[in-house]
């Protein structure tokens, strides 16, 4: 009895308002259908890399990585999305780009999320000089130009996946930290936070267990907006040459020598445009949805 | 004599707001002994919050409780002990059960885990032990089919429930002295009783002293022995239960009582003429004074000693 009630965790009730809010949102379904696609993909590309060295998609479509004679084809029979100038198919190369962009996008705003969620918790629940040191060095951050920051960052420590990664992260933290702090400022004036106190709880053990869940789901919402915008960072960082270096694919890369190319051949840049402005929709629509699923006021009383 | 459990030796708790300095809690005298309950009365902002959130040293900024005052707790002086030593004594030697139901549970976890939590904090129990534990504890205070509630969220409980839930909670470590301040408030009236009964029947199995703040007078002489009467920070009367309704001494307690709905005598009520003062500028003397009778010019210029009228019974009035 006690053995299955001890890893009983019943659904929590949140996983319920996605859920009623996505079977009625067909903008975020369909963002959703993208996200599991280029999931799908990053995976598939993942393992085709690591274990395969490139033979199903090259059995399938082309290597990604083979330079060909037919330069800067456009898109026909052979090359869906066409060639760039080294005549590497570029469909291979969106869909090998995707891995960088799930990679970078995620663990950029799990940076951010798991530093800003604390940051702002801890500012929020302590108050006075915490709160001033704290937030005044997230303001900061946040009135520093956000990718002329990541490019000093960058452009010190080196351009590499790690620091692109970081650099992105630090620049979306502050989004995180103010939306978590404004709400645990109101969940610590709560009655439990004081009956956890009276009960003899460590302020450690509050913020943990009483006010950062209580305070999460609007970082969830800033998280998921927030995917978009650092595949978008980190695009732009590669398309500045700042960013993911090449062997390596990344959109933004193929971007940036689209541009050189753009009057012979659009393609070029147009497919990896594609991608990042789809990647990046697909997660501000489900972003959005999954914040009308959190907004009690959109909530009616019986879908609860 | 032994000694008392909780002895509360010229208690002040101050607020220093921008607007001044609020005197929540004034010089506040009293002892429990273990076993006992005592009640403490008055108005909203007469400090009765205050002074048990005073003894669980839950003072916050701007709120200060001032050098001088002394809780004496089973020989210690709680006033002088480090925060994580105050910690172990906080839902282990001493619990307290707060007013609102509604909101006393964190709605984002299950009352099992928060229960277990509790549990687990002050006793080195396993999680199937803390689990089996918290069913027990559900059991005891009356909530039916426990091994299947301990995994509802708090909204799916009504308010009686979670209040018992809170109680749960605070006997879990069989404290030496519970604190329920206004615990039946937020409740309706068939729920109150039962909540009291609930508390009296656990007082007497586990044998622990109970401080029970009101402003119900009605309730209080169910559950305690001995109230303490507190109006603006300080204690204008103190008495044995029965004996101090029966035959109130301050003109204060008697205005309380007379402002008592009595549903076998119809007519007008009467209320105690005016309002509470405002805490950052008390009036002088007797604090009650400007809303007082039998007030005198004596009653504006001192305070009124806090005089033994006889054995057990209190009082600060120069009535008296």
């Amino acid at each position: 009895m006690s053995e299955k009630m001890s890893v009983t965790m019943f659904k929590k009730p949140w996983v319920k308002d996605i859920s009623i809010e996505f079977r009625s949102n067909i903008p975020a379904l369909f963002g959703l259908f993208l996200i599991f696609l280029l999931f799908f993909s990053a995976i598939f590309v993942t393992i085709d890399s690591t274990f395969f060295d490139r033979k199903i998609i090259s059995t399938l479509i082309a290597d990604p990585l083979e330079m060909t004679p037919d330069t800067y084809q456009p898109p026909s029979k052979d090359h869906w999305f066409g060639t760039d100038e080294f005549g590497r198919d570029i469909l291979a190369r969106v869909i090998y780009g995707s891995q960088t962009a799930v990679i970078v996008g995620i663990s950029s705003v799990g940076f951010s999320f798991v530093f800003g969620v604390l940051i702002g918790a801890i500012a929020g629940f302590y108050g006075g000089k915490v709160d001033h040191v704290l937030m005044r060095m997230v303001e900061v951050l946040y009135s520093i130009p956000a990718l002329a920051f990541a490019l000093f960052i960058v452009a010190i420590f080196g351009a590499n996946i790690q620091n692109v990664v970081i650099a992105v992260g630090i620049i979306n933290m502050p989004k995180f930290a103010r939306v978590i702090r404004s709400e645990v400022l109101s969940i610590k004036e709560r009655e439990f936070v004081m009956a956890a106190r009276a009960l003899g709880l460590k302020n450690s053990r509050i913020i943990m267990d009483h006010v950062i869940p209580n305070a999460i789901t609007s970082a969830l919402v800033v998280a998921t907006l927030s995917i978009g915008t650092a595949i978008l960072d980190v695009a732009a960082l590669s398309f500045l040459g700042f960013g993911v270096q090449p062997p390596t694919i990344s959109w933004g890369l193929m971007l940036s020598s689209g541009r050189e190319a753009l009057f012979i051949d659009p393609y070029l840049a147009f497919f990896p445009g594609l991608a990042i402005f789809l990647t990046a929709m697909s997660f501000n629509l489900v972003g959005d949805a999954v914040r009308d699923a959190f907004d009690p006021k959109l909530k009616t009383r019986w879908n609860r | 004599m032994t000694d008392p459990l909780l002895s509360v030796e010229n208690l002040r708790t101050y607020f220093y707001t921008p607007y001044g300095v609020v005197k929540a809690v004034n010089g506040v005298n009293f002892e429990l002994e273990s076993g006992k309950a005592l009640g403490i009365i008055g108005e909203s902002g007469s400090g009765k919050t205050v002074t048990g959130l005073s003894i669980m040293r839950l003072i916050f900024p701007p709120g200060k409780i001032l050098k001088g005052s002394r809780i004496m707790f089973q020989g210690e002086d709680l006033l002088l002990k480090p925060e994580n030593e105050m910690r172990s004594v906080r839902g282990n030697r001493i619990s307290m059960v707060f007013q609102d139901p509604m909101t006393s549970l964190n709605p984002v976890f299950t009352i099992g885990e928060q229960l277990t939590r509790v549990i687990q904090t002050h006793q080195d129990l396993t999680k199937k032990e803390a689990i089996e534990k918290a069913i027990t504890l559900l059991k005891e205070v009356g909530i039916s089919d426990p091994e299947k509630r301990i995994k509802n969220y708090p909204h799916q409980f009504s308010g009686g429930m979670r209040q018992r839930v809170l109680i749960a909670m605070a006997i879990s470590c069989h404290p030496n002295l519970i604190i329920a301040d206004e615990p039946t408030t937020a409740l309706d009236v068939t729920t109150q009783a039962k909540i009291i009964e609930l508390l009296k029947d656990l007082q007497r199995k586990i044998g622990t002293s109970l401080i029970f703040i009101t402003h119900d007078l009605a309730l209080i002489s169910e559950i305690v022995s001995e109230v303490i009467v507190m109006y603006c920070g300080m204690i204008l009367e103190r008495g044995e239960v029965d004996e101090l309704l029966s035959e109130p001494l301050h003109p204060y307690t008697e205005g309380l009582l007379h402002s008592l709905p009595d549903v076998n005598i119809k007519g007008d009520l009467q209320p105690i003429e005016g309002t509470i003062p405002s805490p950052i500028n008390p009036p002088s003397g007797c604090k009650f004074h400007p809303r007082c009778k039998h007030a005198t010019v004596e009653c504006r210029e001192d305070v009124p000693e806090f005089k033994k009228i006889r054995s057990d019974r209190y009082v600060s009035c120069i009535l008296y």
